[in-house]
């Protein structure tokens, strides 16, 4: 990509990142997710208005009167987003095509993590792990990574969330958020999920289409997967072909949102009608809550 | 027999396999949109449309069906047939039949002379390929039906057509001979022949038969004298073409073996005897074999090009495959 | 050039609706190009669907085109056949309808038609003629002979009453005539037609084409005057059911079409100088050897029409299967 373009590009998605940030400063974002848990702060003498359960016993003794724990929040945060690089993203029927706004959202994220002096870090991944970057913070590693993002070719075909799963799983030593962006159209990672979602806080966005819903009333024509050259003749005219690709893509939808919420991973639908930003900015307004 | 005049486009014809597979099989082949339809290593999004289907595969056939069409069209097909072709000129044989009330006798049950006579010829007729044979009758007068011809379709149909007693109800027998004669003197043949078939008698005609039949050396003609009937009591029926009146009776006396055979002339002319209908057909075997000389045959190849009939047939199909395909399908790419 | 059916060029009407119906799908096809692969990219994908689109249809054209031509059965140039034939077999044909009885030329058209029959059977003794007469129905009078008298005595007799059903059916005449010349030998065949033109019924053309798809030559005297002339009926003229004296004229126009067809000749009149030139063919027709014994034919060209319509026709599979800019 063009230097120029590439810089162009960041000053429009640090725009749109910035009002995230805003809305993300008062508290949402960190509202959503709880951190690793509260971290031991240090002792101070228990007040009888303090909870008896947190008395730490051995100082008390030591010292010959009641000390209690105090408490304070982790303050870091270690963000792993796992971005779906895959051939099945550069579709999309309007103006912009799904693997666009997955970079949006990506740099919107990081940008968001950076500006909260959070770790970020990303796996990038198709049929094979195209790119692994650690979390650090500071604002060039964010731009680094967003280049990277932007300017990723992949060389697999094939959208292996496994795999992705996996690696993500092993890079976050400690506690932390793992950002699923896909379209999930991959089978066979929901034990790898269950295994994250257990240790880490996930968020599964999915990235979609509205031709990954509804087959749109046209003439016959053949299609092929980009990812596994499957060919299919669709005869869009036929209303029985549009109920039965209809059908197909609503109950892996139905099916995606419930074994994710079954295992606990937050959801958040982006469409390519939609913008990215505002979505995000929605979601951690309402607290990651789906309506 | 089908032949093809440049095969080398049939061979063209297995082309068509690779090309089928390329457009319809090839896995990198083109006009296809790309979309997501898979989970990977996961289900895939399969469909049912049998009607659709069809109709896809069968426009796809009537255009591999058009490009054969054309194929076979330029390789040049042709029917072949064989046809005997004659390159020299056979014998001209001249039939000369008596249509007197006599020859309406029944010697020969259930036929009359007559009848059996006209068998007889067709029978005869059917094994000419290219001898000219030619048909006077006579009754009261002598006529010739028809002339010296190779057309036996045409003979035939006249043949069948002769009723006793058209030409009156006499018997000019010396006539009959010399129309036979003069047109048979005209002819061009090597081989000239005459065939008489009578019951003999002679009662009207300024000419004798012993005078006709004088002549016949000279103007080499080989004559033969059939004569038909047997003697004594025979059932007569007979109708009378002019008047439609039918008359029943008993001929005597009526076939006279005597006269006619005084009028043969060996080698020259010959009687025979025919007082059946079997030995009316050895007669005309024996005639057969002792003057029908040998054809010069050759034989020629017609062809008949074909090519004009699958043109409008490729034509139609390719129509066929673009208003299935693109009008009823509406085929986007 | 010369075409066997050019009626067939009709079909050529078939082109601009076929256009008009690709333009159509073009059209439509672009919509939904649009919706199912995106506006995103909507430049190079109309692009390719523009250029596919067009150059598939052309081609698709003109195989179309190649096809009908092809189909036409053009002919141009021509190549020496050697010729097999000798010897010749006519058949007269006559039209007997009541027409021929118009006295616009002396006697009667007719009677014309009968002296200039007359001659040619004078002039070839040994040469086989069969007499055909026509009205409603055609009928076959004397089979092929060289009886010269009793060629004769039919000539004579030629008249209306000869033939059987109203009309003037030209192409009956013509079939049977060639029928009547159907025998095993390896003669050059002719037909000679002596009649006004004016056929009603039946496909004279088609005859015609029969007759020359046989190696049969067709040769016409056109009897009569393009003026026309009245029928005459005992003292007065024949008058049709509306009470109309009939003119009946002579139709050049077909009796030229007809001869074209076998590659004959047409003769306004029977007079003496046409009769020679006649004669002059005839004898040529009867000896090939007059001719170096080779005889001129018009060499089909359709090949290199179906050779067009089949490389269009490939091209159009070669569009359509290459895959172009990763896109389809």
């Amino acid at each position: 990509m063009e230097v120029q373009d590439f810089y162009g590009k960041i000053r429009q998605l640090r725009l749109s990142a910035h009002r995230l940030v805003e809305g993300l400063y008062s508290g949402n974002y960190r509202s959503v997710f709880r951190g690793p848990g509260l971290e031991f702060d240090e002792v101070r003498e228990y007040d009888p208005k303090d909870d008896a359960r947190f008395i730490d016993w051995n100082v008390s003794s030591r010292l010959g009167s009641p000390y209690t724990k105090k408490f304070r929040e982790e303050r870091e945060l270690s963000l792993q987003i796992l971005v779906d690089v895959s051939p099945s993203l550069d579709s999309g029927t309007l103006e912009v095509n799904k693997r666009e706004v997955v970079n949006i959202l990506f740099a919107n994220l990081v940008f968001a993590a950076i500006a909260s002096e959070d770790r970020v870090g990303a796996v990038f991944f198709s049929d094979r792990i195209e790119q692994w970057v650690r979390p650090r913070k500071g604002k060039t590693h964010a731009l680094s990574l967003i280049h990277d993002c932007l300017a990723l070719r992949p060389e697999g075909r094939g959208s292996n969330l496994a795999l992705a799963l996996r690696s993500g799983h092993e890079a976050l030593s400690r506690r932390g958020i793992v950002v699923i962006l896909s379209d999930f159209k991959s089978s066979n990672f929901w034990r790898d999920l269950s295994l994250v979602a257990r240790r880490h806080d996930v968020i599964a966005i999915r990235v979609h289409d509205q031709i990954d819903a509804e087959f749109p009333e046209s003439g016959f024509v053949e299609l092929v997967d980009p990812e596994n050259g499957y060919a299919l003749s669709a005869y869009g005219s036929s209303p029985q072909f549009r109920k039965q690709y209809h059908d197909f893509w609503a109950l892996h939808r139905l099916h995606w949102k419930r074994e994710c919420l079954r295992r606990g991973v937050r959801i958040l639908e982006v469409g390519t009608q939609d913008d990215p930003a505002a979505k995000l900015l929605e979601y951690f307004n309402r607290r990651g809550r789906v309506p | 027999m089908w032949t093809f005049s440049d095969p080398a486009y049939l061979l063209l014809l297995l082309t068509i396999p690779f090309l089928v597979f390329f457009r319809h099989f090839w896995k990198g082949r083109g006009s296809r949109l790309v979309l997501p339809l898979t989970l990977w290593e996961g289900q895939r999004f399969a469909t049912k449309n049998p009607y659709l289907s069809f109709l896809n595969f069968l426009s796809a056939s009537f255009f591999w069906l058009s490009l054969t069409l054309i194929l076979f069209a330029l390789a040049g097909p042709s029917l072949t047939r064989q046809k005997k072709i004659f390159l020299n000129s056979g014998t001209d044989v001249m039939i000369v039949l008596d249509e007197s009330p006599s020859m309406g006798a029944r010697d020969f049950p259930p036929q009359s002379r007559f009848e059996a006579a006209k068998v007889v010829i067709e029978r005869f007729i059917k094994s000419l390929q290219n001898d000219p044979v030619g048909l006077v009758t006579f009754g009261q007068d002598a006529v010739l039906n028809v002339p010296l011809t190779t057309d036996y379709r045409f003979f035939q149909t006249d043949l069948r057509k002769r009723k006793l007693m058209e030409l009156g109800d006499g018997t000019a027998l010396g006539m009959g001979i010399a129309v036979a004669a003069e047109h048979l003197r005209t002819a061009n043949g090597q081989n000239k022949v005459m065939i008489v078939l009578t019951d003999g008698d002679n009662n009207a005609g300024e000419i004798q038969p012993g005078t006709a039949v004088g002549l016949l050396p000279s103007l080499g003609i080989h004559y033969y004298l059939v004569g038909i009937g047997t003697p004594g009591k025979v059932p007569l029926e007979v109708t009378d073409p002019t008047s439609g009146l039918t008359y029943f009776g008993t001929l005597e006396g009526g076939f006279h073996e005597n006269y006619l055979k005084s009028l043969a002339n060996p080698p020259y002319g010959v009687y025979f005897s025919a007082n059946s209908s079997g030995s009316l057909d050895s007669i005309f075997q024996s005639i057969d074999s002792r003057e029908m000389v040998a054809h010069r045959v050759k034989l020629q190849v017609l062809n008949v090009p074909l090519y004009q009939d699958f043109v409008p047939l490729a034509l139609g199909f390719l129509t066929l495959f673009l208003l299935v395909r693109k009008v009823f399908l509406k085929e986007l790419l | 050039m010369s075409f066997a059916r050019p009626e067939v060029f009709w079909a050529l009407l078939l082109l601009p609706l076929i256009a008009a119906v690709l333009l159509g799908v073009y059209r439509r096809g672009k919509n939904d190009l649009l919706r199912l692969g995106g506006a995103w990219r909507a430049s190079p994908l109309l692009s390719i669907y523009l250029l596919k689109s067009f150059f598939q249809s052309l081609f698709l054209l003109v195989a179309f085109f190649g096809l009908v031509v092809a189909w036409a059965g053009p002919a141009w140039g021509t190549r020496t056949v050697a010729e097999n034939q000798d010897g010749l077999d006519v058949a007269l044909v006559f039209d007997v309808s009541w027409s021929m009885t118009a006295t616009d030329v002396p006697p009667n058209r007719l009677g014309q038609g009968i002296e200039a029959a007359r001659f040619l059977v004078r002039t070839f003794p040994h040469t086989q003629f069969s007499l055909v007469a026509f009205k409603g129905q055609a009928r076959t009078l004397t089979p092929l002979t060289t009886d010269t008298d009793f060629l004769n005595n039919w000539l004579n007799e030629l008249s209306p009453s000869v033939a059987t059903g109203p009309g003037s059916d030209l192409e009956a005449g013509l079939r049977e005539g060639l029928r009547s010349l159907d025998t095993p030998t390896n003669h050059q065949k002719a037909v000679i037609l002596f009649s006004d033109g004016e056929a009603r019924g039946g496909d004279t053309v088609a005859a015609a084409r029969t007759l020359a798809a046989h190696g049969v030559s067709l040769f016409a005297f056109g009897l009569g005057t393009d003026a026309g002339s009245t029928i005459p009926e005992g003292k007065s003229a024949l008058v049709d059911d509306f009470g109309f004296t009939v003119i009946t004229r002579r139709n050049s126009g077909l009796l030229r079409a007809i001869t074209d067809e076998t590659g004959g000749v047409y003769y306004p009149s029977a007079n003496r100088e046409n009769l020679s030139d006649l004669q002059e063919r005839l004898v040529s027709l009867a000896n090939p050897a007059s001719r170096g014994g080779v005889k001129l034919e018009a060499v089909q060209q359709y090949p290199l029409f179906l050779n067009l319509a089949l490389l269009s026709l490939f091209a159009c599979l070669v569009i359509r299967i290459l895959p172009w800019r990763k896109l389809f």
